[in-house]
C-alpha cells in the first residue's frame, strides 16, 4: 500500500464526516429557491482545502493527485454536495496537464485561493484569434458560477486549452434538471483568452471523465444505501421486503454495478497519477465513465422502485440523486456512447 | 523476485515444456490426457502447481501478487488443464490444512503430483445449493464408520482413486454441526457403485452419481474433527479464492477477440455496445480482483470480492452468446466456441449458483434479512 492510499483514505473519511453534517437534504432542496446559496458551501470547501487538493504544491495547493481528488468527489456525489467542487477539480486537473507557465500557474494559484472554475469542452470549433474568443460553448457545468474557465479551442497549431476570466463572460442558464449542478452556455464576445502552452486537451478530457465517474460512483453508493436501509425496515405482507429475492437480488446486482464502477474509476485515477504519458489510458477512462454512468442511473432508478411512492417525492434524496446522475451521465458521454466506442475499435487501438 | 519476473520465468518454463505447435493445435491438445498429466507432474516438480506453497509441495513460496501474475500468464497461454482440478484445488488444500500426519504423509504429495485423483462428494439429490441438507449417513461402527447414501454431480468419480465425502455423523445436531469429512480409498471399498451421468454436450467433463451401502471407512480417515466437516468444506472451497476472477477475465477477452474475427470489419451498433460493455466487464474483473487482493493483504475488509464469481461467470455467458450471434450460421462449425458456450452455463451453477451469489451479497455484504 502506498502512502497515497493512506492519504486518500483519511481525506475521504474527513470529507464524509463534514458533508454528512453540512450537505443535508434541506440544503440540497434549498438550491431551487436560493440560487446563490452554493457560495456558503463553496466557502466551506475552500476553507477545508478541498479544491486545493487538485492544485500542485508549487501553486499553493496540496498536490495529492487524481486518486485523492477522486476520493473526495465520490463523497461529494454521495452527499449531493451543491458547490462546484467537481467542475473546479476537473478544471484544475486540465490546467495541470500543462507544464508550468504564467497562465497555468496563475489560474491554479487562484483556484487554491478559492476561485471556482470549470472546463468547457463543448465546442472544438471555437477559434482563438489574436488572444480573444468569440462564440458560444454550450453544456458547461457550473458555467454561471465559475470565475475561471478552461476552454477547448482551435488554434493554428491544432486544438489547445485557453484560460479565460469567466467573471467577465456572459453565461446563460440551463438546460439541466439539477439546481445544484447547473449547466449553462458560455457566450464569448471579444473575450480575452490566454493560451495554455503545452496544455493537453485529450488528457484533460480523460481526467474529466474519471472525475465525473468518481462523483457518479458516490451517487450510486448513496442510492444503494438508501434502498438497503428501506428494504431492511419496510414491512409488507408480514415480512421485511428485503427478504424477498425480487428485491434482494436487484440490490445485489446494483452492488455489482457499483463495485465494477468503483474499481475502474480507482484504477483510472491511479493510472492518471502514475502514467504521465497517458499511453493506454483512453479506453480505461471511457470504461470508468461508462460503468459509473450506468451504476448511477441504474442504482438510482432501482432505489426509487424499492422505495415506492416515497421514492418519487422531493422529501427524499432519490429524485435529487436522479438529477445528479442524469447530469453526470449526459455530460462527456453516457454508458452506451462509450461502450459503442470501445466495442467498435480493436483492443490495440482502443487504448 | 518481482511480479513480472515470476510471470516471465513461468512463461519460459511453460514454453519449454509444451510442444511447439501447442498454440495452434489447442483444440487437439485439450483432450491429450498424457500431456495434461505430464504438465501437472512437471508443474509440481518445478513449483508452478500452487506457486504460493513451499518447495516440495508444488510451490515456490511466491507472494499473492506474484501468484496472480503466474496464474494470469497460465490462463492467457491456455496452459493444459489439470486432469483432476478438484484434487489440486480443493482436496489437497483440505488435507494440508486439516490432515493428520499419517494422512498428509500418505496422500498429499501423490495428490499434488497427479498420482492420486479424487472424487469430491458434496452434492446430493436433495442437497445442492443447500449443502447443509445432506443426508448421506456415516454411522459409528467398531474401528470406523459405515457410509450409506448417495452423492451426485461428482466429477470424474468413475475414474477416481479416492473420494472425499461429507456425511452426516450426528442427526440430532443442528444441520451444520452434524457433518463430518471422510476420506475413502475407492480401490478397496465395498458397497460403492458409481454411475456415469452423460452431460448434454460432447467434450465436457464427465460427472457421476455414487451410491454407498454400508461402505466401511476406518477412523483414521476422518479429516478434521468429528462433526467438524462444515468447517473443512468451507475452508477448502475458499482455497485460491483470490484467483476466482482470472479464468473469467481471460475467457471474456479471448471470446471477444473471436467475436471481432467473426465480424471481420464493421460491427453493427448494438453489437459494438455489447462488446464494449463486455470489454468493460473484463477490465472490471481484473481491477476488482486486484483491489480486493490489495485490501486483503493490507488486512482491510474487501466486500467487493463477492462480486467476482457472479460478474465473471455471467460475463462469460454473455460473451459466448455475443460471439455466436456475430458468427451466425458459421458458428455451428466452431466446436470450441460451442463447447465454451455450454461450459459457461455450468459455471453459473457449480460452486454456488448465481442466485446463491446474489443472496450472499444481499445478506452478508448489504445486510438484508434472510428470507
Amino acid at each position: 500500500m502506498t502512502s497515497l492510499d493512506l492519504d486518500a483514505r483519511d481525506l475521504r473519511d474527513s470529507v464524509r464526516a463534514v458533508l454528512a453534517r453540512e450537505s443535508t437534504l434541506d440544503a440540497v432542496r434549498a438550491a431551487t429557491e436560493e440560487p446563490e446559496r452554493w457560495r456558503e458551501a463553496w466557502a466551506m470547501a475552500v476553507e477545508l482545502g478541498w479544491p486545493a487538493v487538485a492544485v500542485p504544491a508549487e501553486q499553493g495547493g496540496l498536490g495529492l493527485g487524481v486518486h485523492a481528488q477522486a476520493a473526495i468527489l465520490e463523497e461529494a456525489g454521495y452527499a449531493l454536495f451543491g458547490a462546484p467542487l467537481v467542475s473546479t477539480t476537473i478544471a484544475a486537473t486540465a490546467l495541470s496537464t500543462a507544464p508550468p507557465s504564467a497562465a497555468r500557474d496563475g489560474a491554479l494559484g487562484a483556484i487554491a485561493a478559492g476561485a471556482a472554475a470549470t472546463l468547457a469542452l463543448g465546442d472544438p470549433g471555437l477559434q482563438v484569434r489574436a488572444g480573444s474568443l468569440d462564440g458560444s460553448v454550450p453544456h458547461v457545468p457550473d458555467a454561471g458560477r465559475a470565475a475561471i474557465a478552461v476552454v477547448l479551442c482551435g488554434t493554428a497549431s491544432g486544438p489547445a486549452l485557453c484560460v479565460v476570466d469567466a467573471t467577465s463572460v456572459v453565461s446563460s442558464a440551463g438546460p439541466g434538471p439539477d439546481p445544484n449542478r447547473p449547466v449553462g452556455t458560455l457566450d464569448f464576445a471579444a473575450t480575452p483568452a490566454e493560451r495554455l502552452p503545452g496544455g493537453r486537451p485529450e488528457r484533460a478530457e480523460q481526467a474529466a471523465r474519471v472525475l465525473h465517474a468518481a462523483e457518479l460512483v458516490g451517487v450510486a453508493a448513496r442510492a444503494l444505501d438508501i434502498a438497503v436501509e428501506h428494504a431492511g425496515r419496510r414491512r409488507q405482507f408480514g415480512r421485511v421486503i428485503g427478504e424477498f429475492q425480487a428485491v434482494k437480488h436487484r440490490l445485489a446486482d446494483d452492488y455489482v454495478g457499483l463495485e465494477r464502477a468503483r474499481s475502474l474509476t480507482a484504477a483510472a485515477a491511479t493510472e492518471l497519477d502514475v502514467n504521465a504519458s497517458g499511453e493506454g489510458f483512453e479506453a480505461l477512462s471511457r470504461m470508468a465513465k461508462a460503468a459509473a454512468s450506468e451504476a448511477a442511473m441504474t442504482g438510482v432508478r432501482d432505489a426509487i422502485q424499492v422505495l415506492g411512492a416515497m421514492g418519487i417525492t422531493s422529501e427524499c434524496e432519490l429524485p435529487w440523486l436522479l438529477r445528479r446522475a442524469r447530469v453526470g451521465s449526459q455530460l462527456l458521454g453516457d454508458a452506451r456512447h462509450h461502450y459503442a466506442w470501445l466495442g467498435s475499435r480493436p483492443p490495440e487501438e482502443a487504448r | 523476485m518481482t511480479v513480472q519476473g515470476a510471470a516471465q520465468e513461468y512463461r519460459e518454463w511453460l514454453a519449454g515444456l509444451l510442444p511447439a505447435d501447442y498454440a495452434e493445435r489447442q483444440a487437439d491438445y485439450r483432450t491429450d490426457h498424457a500431456l495434461r498429466a505430464a504438465h501437472q507432474r512437471a508443474a509440481f516438480e518445478e513449483g508452478w502447481l500452487i506457486p504460493s506453497w513451499p518447495r516440495g509441495l508444488g510451490g515456490r513460496g511466491l507472494d499473492p501478487f506474484e501468484t496472480i501474475a503466474v496464474k494470469l500468464e497460465g490462463a492467457r497461454s491456455q496452459a493444459p488443464r489439470l486432469p483432476s482440478i478438484q484434487s489440486v484445488g480443493v482436496i489437497a488444500p483440505a488435507i494440508r490444512q486439516f490432515g493428520t500426519e499419517a494422512q498428509i504423509d500418505q496422500l498429499l504429495v501423490p495428490t499434488l503430483r497427479g498420482d492420486l485423483t479424487w472424487a469430491l462428494g458434496m452434492s446430493e439429490p436433495d442437497a445442492g445449493s443447500d449443502l447443509a441438507a445432506l443426508s448421506t449417513r456415516a454411522t459409528s461402527v467398531d474401528g470406523g464408520f459405515h457410509i450409506t447414501g448417495q452423492k451426485i454431480w461428482t466429477t470424474q468419480a468413475h475414474t477416481s482413486d479416492w473420494a472425499m465425502l461429507y456425511c452426516r455423523t450426528d442427526r440430532d445436531a443442528p444441520r451444520h454441526k452434524g457433518i463430518s469429512c471422510l476420506l475413502l480409498d475407492l480401490s478397496g471399498a465395498g458397497g460403492v457403485t458409481a454411475r456415469e451421468i452423460e452431460t448434454g454436450w460432447p467434450g465436457t467433463d464427465e460427472f457421476c452419481e455414487m451410491f454407498f451401502d454400508e461402505t466401511f471407512v476406518g477412523d483414521e480417515w476422518l479429516l478434521g474433527d468429528l462433526d467438524g466437516g462444515w468447517k473443512v468444506a468451507m475452508s477448502a472451497l475458499n482455497h485460491e479464492r483470490d484467483m476466482i476472477w482470472i479464468n473469467a477475465y481471460v475467457d471474456v477477452e479471448r471470446v471477444l477477440r473471436s467475436t471481432r474475427r467473426y465480424a471481420s470489419g464493421a460491427l453493427a451498433d448494438h453489437v459494438a455496445v455489447e462488446l464494449g460493455r463486455l470489454a468493460t466487464d473484463a477490465a472490471a474483473l481484473h481491477h476488482t480482483g486486484m483491489r480486493a487482493l490489495a485490501s486483503e493483504v493490507a488486512g482491510r475488509p474487501h466486500p467487493e470480492f463477492s462480486i467476482l464469481k457472479l460478474l465473471g461467470t455471467e460475463a462469460v455467458q454473455r460473451a459466448c452468446d455475443l460471439a455466436l450471434s456475430v458468427a451466425g450460421a458459421e458458428g455451428l462449425a466452431d466446436d470450441e466456441l460451442l463447447l465454451e458456450d455450454f461450459d459457461a452455463l455450468g459455471a453459473t451453477i457449480s460452486g454456488g449458483t448465481s442466485e446463491i451469489q446474489r443472496n450472499i451479497i444481499g445478506e452478508r455484504v448489504l445486510g438484508l434479512p434472510r428470507g
